[in-house]
């Protein structure tokens, strides 16, 4: 709660020199009149507020100023008004050794902006409520938020705001997923790709294999028909050249022998290079399955080498967050030292002041009789000089001017006693000649008798009145010229005090001069004189009681010594504030979480990817270690460069097996036209000579037969022949064809390979065709597959700047995950905030309405007992006597302004939430014009008391004038008196006996 | 505090404040203020009468005997009957006035009349001294600036008129500080200086407040004792009612004790009905009471007004936090899964932490 503890405000408005100081609680009357009452409203409001009412100030001096007490610390704010209305702002904060001045314009600003927010309508509100409520209900949501803090309100909205650094992250860690996802996609179409492919291969190898064992079918059996043909053939030449064949059977029997050697040794060297190139098979999945092993070390280590880079990275983040903790603890020693040297600063400068104090005096002590002396004198002549001049030479001045006029109506009563002598004079010459004439008339010349009678009656009645007139006209004359005297010797004695003021002040100034030739305090007023004055006495006893003095020397050295110590804690604290700022600017909490996050993701790949080589370390059953993988891995490489080294002999073993096979065929062709021969000839040898004739018939006949058979049986022969080298030819292509497709499964063997070899390399070899067209279409759509997501990979990868196979999946999702938390949560932080100013909202009129029903029987003397808020803040009011609810803008005036000053105090009181800022604890009313005996004005403040606003408002400080004291009771009353405060009055302290 | 005058028996003094004979309070209905204004006349009388009875030396009225710096003749009338029993009973009056205003104030017209001893100025510093019990005691406004000569106490009397310091700081050159200022009466100590609140004897338009006044009994043994005396003639009667069904029950409720109590300080608490509370037409009761001679005071900060009997909601004051967790409490029933309730149960915990954090008013230096 914000307290206001004095209130000051000097040539401004109505007011001359006003100091007001309020006590913590109570009620406080200021009487004053309306305009004085005006204007020290807007002394408050231009002290709090800085808010200069239309022709406010711009006099001389003018000044507000006033001291609050806010969350336990009391604030002076002063603020002068310069003639232009430019108002120059100063502002002190309490402090444990008094009140600290607050330098630069920005900072002052900002304070009071943490004091009274940025909206300073809605706290003016709380301290004068506003009969009209309009302006407030159409922005009552800022003015509850301004209740609320706005600082406060602005950094809860800013705390749930969704900031673009958060979009950003949420947008990239969805890149991350959708990378992660499409690489899986990707992978998944290559995959399937692979695998029509391969069944696609898979159907041509087997297309091949099937057409190559149907042409080794036909193949055979046109060999077989050929060779039965042949022999058929053979059969029927072998009558015919039987005998030719029996002499050549010794000869061929012999190069059969030989033959029959070299088949077996062909034989012999195809199976053992048959068996060699077998072997050379198994090297083969022997250095598959090294290689295998070699591979899956080589990702071992190359974890391994992930685990060593992400521990290093970790490592230097640690390094980073060390230092930056270090610049923490640097700033939070910092903090620390700032503290203990603004402490020491401030002692030392109060150790300072009092040093100069003490030195100061040491100066006085020096000339210590001779000041005293001259200030005693300046007191003795004080009165003198602040006798009032101003009074005396207007006196003197309207003494002279009486003087003059009395002298000027003197000088006029003069010269008409002299024209009235003459006229007297005239008047008995008149009388005289008259009397005379008329003597003579009786005498001699009667007719001159009337004439002179006449003249002479005329003259003697002139002459008397004029002598009777003179009898006032001298008393008059001489009381003008006692009048004369007494102002005379007035003027003289005015003048005498002007001149022995005037002597005063030449004696006073004597008196100054000789204090500033001392370099003595010149005081200002005499309660000041009689202060250095007594003090001074004080001394003098001391000295003459022989108290210990300090030596001047060593006490200006340590006026200077301890003057330096606290300029050098001054600059320490500069120092140090600058230090802080410094510090302060580089953010170190920020790069500590930055720092400490990159080390959590480093250190969490570096056990990822750890985690990833003891696994495969564990698979290949050896150490889990980096320099186990590493012997394994060259243990492996050698055995495979071995292994290849025995597989690069593989061609010159096939070489080998051709030629033993060419060998062998020739050797077995040689063996067969020799076993022809043989034949041949043995067949010759089994007829019989006795028998020949008959078996010549019979040789003819079966010549002529064996021919026409011979004929048929070869022309057989050659189209089974032809057929045979046609299916050859046929079989050749299915094999390259094999070869091709065998080749393209990645299957080494052969060039020529064997439809077993094919069914002995490739599984499934028998499984049902897919169709081509169909094998076709699901080809081209899973390679567009593979296009698109490569293309979608690539996209992310230019969009994410990272290529996707530096992303963990599992990593991505979970930053994803952390990020639509933070969103969600900024989010549901912002429809909490924004429900929870609604409902605080919404509960206004009822809370307003609850109050006002407590306040409205005080402030309306017991007439209003009921009331209800409309929309807007409109007040309807219950009439009990007719027992309708009536519009408060039809009650009659005083009604009407009793119930509307009421709902503005309800709303004062009720209206800020419980849980708002630092609220004022004032409340500030108004006498209005039509309160002329104050009761309303009385009867609020009674009201102020009850309900939430007696809690809401310790402070209730009225103005007003003109009310009867019997109608309510304040606490404490202040009146002011010409625009100035007339609070003390001095009395005397006379004891007097009672009883 | 230490009496070294040896004492003829015991000094007994009585203070009291917080008359305001004449009072109308602008708050009140004006049938209430005339029976308001007879009841401060009665508690002045009933107080005199009371501190006669106890066989008090002295009566010290503090705070201002009229409410007007210039009362009506009845008033002042009013005040002379009991006064003038209390002179013929021996009893020393000191009241205190206020000397800014030059004319002559019913307080100084019954000095002149003999009716009060003393007219102490309220706003001080001024001094009188009172002679009971052989022990003389000085009394002092505008706080006490030293011993007075001959005194062998000294009661500084802190008023309601007074610029002086607060009591803590009056205690410094005094024996004893009376505090007149304060509606309730209490005793406190300030090391050995007791500061006492007389409290206000006279009706009050606080409804919480006791009416009664201190009695000062001072002897060599214990010093100075005070003890609390309420005034009797104007004991509140307490009528509570809870939630009343009905406008005639209120009315019932309240008949019996009209004209039996001098105030009467009906208390209605709970929920009723606005038609209610329309039936038990408060203003024409409070006519009711004030002709039968008492003066009826209404509580109603405990009543809640609904518009009909399904309404249950108590009107809150509105605060910013509890709304929050409302909020948060009605996301969190219509959550869906647990990490949607995982995220408002967050989003509320960062929202409460925030919003604790009351507005800084402590400067960044």
């Amino acid at each position: 709660m914000i307290f206001l503890e004095r209130l000051v405000a000097h040539h401004v408005g109505e007011l001359a020199r006003v100091d007001i100081a309020f006590a913590a609680r109570g009620r406080h009357l200021i009487e004053a009149s309306p305009a004085e009452a005006t204007a020290l409203s807007a002394a408050l409001r231009c002290a709090l507020f800085g808010d200069v009412a239309p022709g406010f100030g711009r006099r001389e001096g003018a000044l507000v100023a006033a001291s609050i007490v806010a969350g336990g610390s009391t604030y002076a704010i002063e603020r002068r008004i310069a003639a232009d209305g430019r108002v120059t702002t100063a502002l002190a904060r309490g402090g444990p050794s008094g009140l600290v001045p607050v330098t630069g314009a920005d900072r002052i600003e900002r304070e009071l902006d943490r004091l009274f927010g940025a909206d300073s309508e809605a706290l003016a509100a709380l301290i004068w409520p506003p009969r009209d409520l309009q302006p407030l209900a159409g922005r009552l949501r800022e003015i509850v938020r301004a209740w609320l803090g706005s600082r406060r309100m602005n950094v809860l909205a800013a705390s749930v705001e969704v900031s673009q650094d958060l979009q950003e992250a949420e947008r990239l860690a969805s890149l991350h997923v959708a990378l992660a996802t499409a690489a899986e996609s990707h992978a998944a179409s290559t995959a399937e790709v692979q695998r029509l492919e391969y069944l696609r291969k898979r159907d041509r190898a087997a297309r091949a294999v099937r057409h190559l064992e149907e042409a080794d079918r036909l193949y055979e059996a046109a060999e077989a028909e050929r060779l039965q043909m042949a022999t058929l053939g053979k059969h029927f030449e072998g009558h015919l050249a039987q005998a030719e064949r029996a002499v050549a059977l010794a000869h061929v029997l012999d190069l059969r022998d030989a033959a029959v050697e070299r088949v077996r040794t062909a034989r012999a060297g195809r199976a053992d290079n048959e068996k060699q190139i077998a072997d050379l098979g198994d090297l083969h999945s022997e250095m598959k399955i090294h290689e295998q092993r070699l591979a899956t070390l080589e990702r071992g280590l190359s974890a391994y080498r992930r685990a060593d880079e992400a521990a290093a990275a970790a490592d230097g983040a640690r390094r980073a967050s060390a230092t930056v903790g270090e610049e923490m603890a640097a700033l939070e020693r910092a903090r620390q030292e700032l503290s203990a040297s603004r402490s020491k600063a401030e002692r030392l400068t109060s150790e300072a002041q009092r040093a100069q104090t003490l030195r100061d005096r040491e100066a006085e002590d020096s000339h210590l009789p001779a000041a005293h002396r001259l200030w005693r004198e300046w007191i003795d002549i004080a009165p003198e000089v602040e006798g009032d001049l101003a009074t005396n030479r207007s006196e003197a001045a309207a003494l002279h001017e009486q003087l003059e006029t009395l002298e000027s109506a003197v000088r006029t009563q003069v010269q008409d006693a002299q024209l009235r002598t003459g006229w007297r004079r005239l008047a008995a010459g008149g009388a005289v000649a008259g009397l005379s004439a008329g003597v003579l008339g009786l005498l001699a010349v009667p007719p001159l008798t009337p004439v002179g009678l006449a003249v002479g009656l005329t003259g003697t009645l002139a002459g008397i009145w004029l002598t009777l007139a003179d009898r006032g006209r001298t008393a008059d004359q001489d009381r003008l010229e006692r009048e004369l005297d007494v102002v005379a010797r007035e003027l003289e004695q005015t003048e005498q005090r002007m001149r022995a003021a005037e002597g005063a002040r030449h004696a006073r100034t004597r008196v100054e001069r000789q204090l500033q030739a001392l370099e003595l305090e010149v005081p200002a007023t005499a309660e000041r004189a009689a202060i250095l004055r007594d003090s001074a006495s004080v001394r003098l006893r001391q000295m003459a009681d022989g108290d210990h003095r300090r030596e001047p020397a060593e006490v200006r050295r340590a006026a200077e010594t301890t003057a330096q110590a606290a300029e050098d804690a001054t600059r320490e604290v500069r120092r140090l504030e600058a230090r802080v700022a410094t510090l302060n600017r580089r953010d170190p909490e920020q790069q500590l979480i930055a720092v400490a996050t990159d080390r959590r993701t480093q250190l969490e790949k570096a056990a990822g990817a750890r985690r990833a080589a003891e696994r495969l370390a564990a698979e290949l059953q050896i150490e889990t270690s980096p320099d186990a993988i590493d012997r394994a891995r060259r243990d492996t490489l050698r055995g495979l460069q071995q292994l290849r080294q025995r597989l690069s002999g593989g061609p010159d073993l096939e070489l080998q097996r051709q030629v033993a096979i060419r060998d062998e065929t020739r050797a077995t062709n040689e063996l067969a036209a020799l076993d022809a021969e043989i034949a041949r000839l043995c067949q010759d040898e089994r007829g019989d000579a006795e028998h020949r004739p008959r078996a010549v018939q019979l040789a003819r006949l079966a010549a002529i037969t064996a021919h026409l058979g011979s004929e048929r049986a070869h022309a057989a022969a050659r189209t089974a022949g032809a057929r045979g080298r046609t299916v050859q030819t046929a079989s050749r292509r299915h094999t390259t064809d094999l070869a091709a497709a065998l080749r393209a499964l990645g299957v080494e063997g052969s060039a020529d390979p064997t439809a077993a070899e094919a069914r002995a390399a490739i599984p499934e070899l028998d499984a049902e065709p897919i169709e081509a067209e169909q094998i076709r279409r699901a080809l081209r759509q899973a390679r567009d597959a593979v296009r698109r997501t490569e293309a979608r990979v690539q996209t992310l990868e230019l969009r994410a700047g990272i290529e996707q196979t530096d992303i963990n999946r599992e990593e991505a999702q979970a930053r994803l995950d952390q990020a639509v938390r933070a969103r969600r949560i900024r989010e549901i932080g912002h429809t909490i905030v924004t429900g929870a100013l609604d409902a605080s909202i919404e509960n206004l009129p009822a809370a307003i309405e609850r109050e006002l029903r407590i306040i409205l029987p005080a402030a309306s003397a017991g007439h209003i007992w009921d009331a209800r808020i409309r929309e807007g803040l409109r007040l309807e009011i219950w009439d009990a006597a007719a027992g309708t609810w009536q519009p408060s803008r039809d009650l009659n005036d005083p009604s009407r302004e009793q119930a509307e000053r009421a709902l503005a105090l309800a709303l004062a009181a009720a209206g800020p939430p419980l849980d708002a800022t630092d609220l004022p604890a004032f409340l500030w009313l108004e006498q209005s014009e039509s309160d002329r005996d104050g009761s309303t004005l009385q009867a609020l403040a009674l009201a102020a008391g009850l309900g939430v606003a007696a809690q809401r408002y310790p402070q209730v400080i009225a103005t007003g004038r003109g009310l009867t004291a019997s109608l309510g009771r304040f606490d404490r009353v202040t009146r002011l008196i010409s625009g100035q405060a007339a609070d003390t009055v001095q009395a005397d302290n006379s004891i007097r006996e009672a009883g | 505090m230490r009496i070294v005058r040896p004492l003829e028996g015991r000094a007994r003094l009585a203070v009291a404040a917080g008359f305001r004979l004449g009072a109308r309070p602008a708050a009140l209905a004006p049938s209430q203020q005339d029976r308001f204004c007879s009841l401060t006349q009665r508690a002045f009388a009933d107080v005199l009468h009371q501190a006669a009875s106890a066989g008090c030396q002295a009566f010290v009225c503090g705070g201002g005997l009229f409410a007007d710096t210039l009362p009506s003749l009845d008033h002042v009338r009013a005040a002379m009957a009991p006064l003038g029993s209390a002179r013929r009973a021996g009893i020393t009056i000191i009241a205190t006035g206020d000397s800014a205003d030059q004319s002559t104030d019913g307080t100084s017209f019954l000095a002149d009349v003999g009716l009060i001893d003393t007219v102490l100025d309220a706003r001080g510093p001024d001094t009188t001294l009172i002679s009971a019990a052989n022990l003389q005691i000085a009394l002092v406004t505008g706080g006490a600036r030293g011993h007075p000569d001959g005194a062998d106490l000294v009661f500084a009397l802190d008023t309601p008129g007074c610029d002086a310091d607060e009591p803590a700081a009056m205690a410094a050159n005094a024996d004893v500080v009376i505090d007149t200022r304060a509606s309730q009466a209490s005793f406190d100590r300030l090391g050995d200086v007791p500061i006492i609140a007389t409290g206000w004897a006279g009706p009050s338009f606080e409804r919480d407040t006791q009416p009664g006044f201190v009695v000062l009994d001072i002897d060599a043994r214990n010093g100075v004792v005070p003890s609390f005396v309420e005034t009797e003639a104007i004991r509140p009667a307490q009528l509570v009612i809870d939630s009343p069904q009905t406008g005639s029950e209120i009315d019932r409720l309240i008949a019996p004790e009209l004209g039996a109590v001098g105030i009467l300080d009906v208390k209605i608490q709970g929920r009723v009905l606005r038609s209610v509370w329309h039936d038990a037409d408060p203003e024409r009761l409070i006519d009711r009471a004030s002709a039968a001679g008492t003066l009826l005071r209404f509580d109603i900060e405990g009543m809640v007004v609904v518009e009909s009997a399904s309404e249950t909601g108590l009107p809150e004051h509105p605060s910013f936090l509890v709304n929050a967790r409302r909020v948060s409490e009605r996301l969190l029933t219509s959550a869906d899964d647990e990490i949607e309730r995982d995220v408002v149960a967050a989003a509320r915990s960062r929202i409460v932490e925030m919003a604790r954090r009351r507005e800084p008013t402590k400067a960044v230096t």
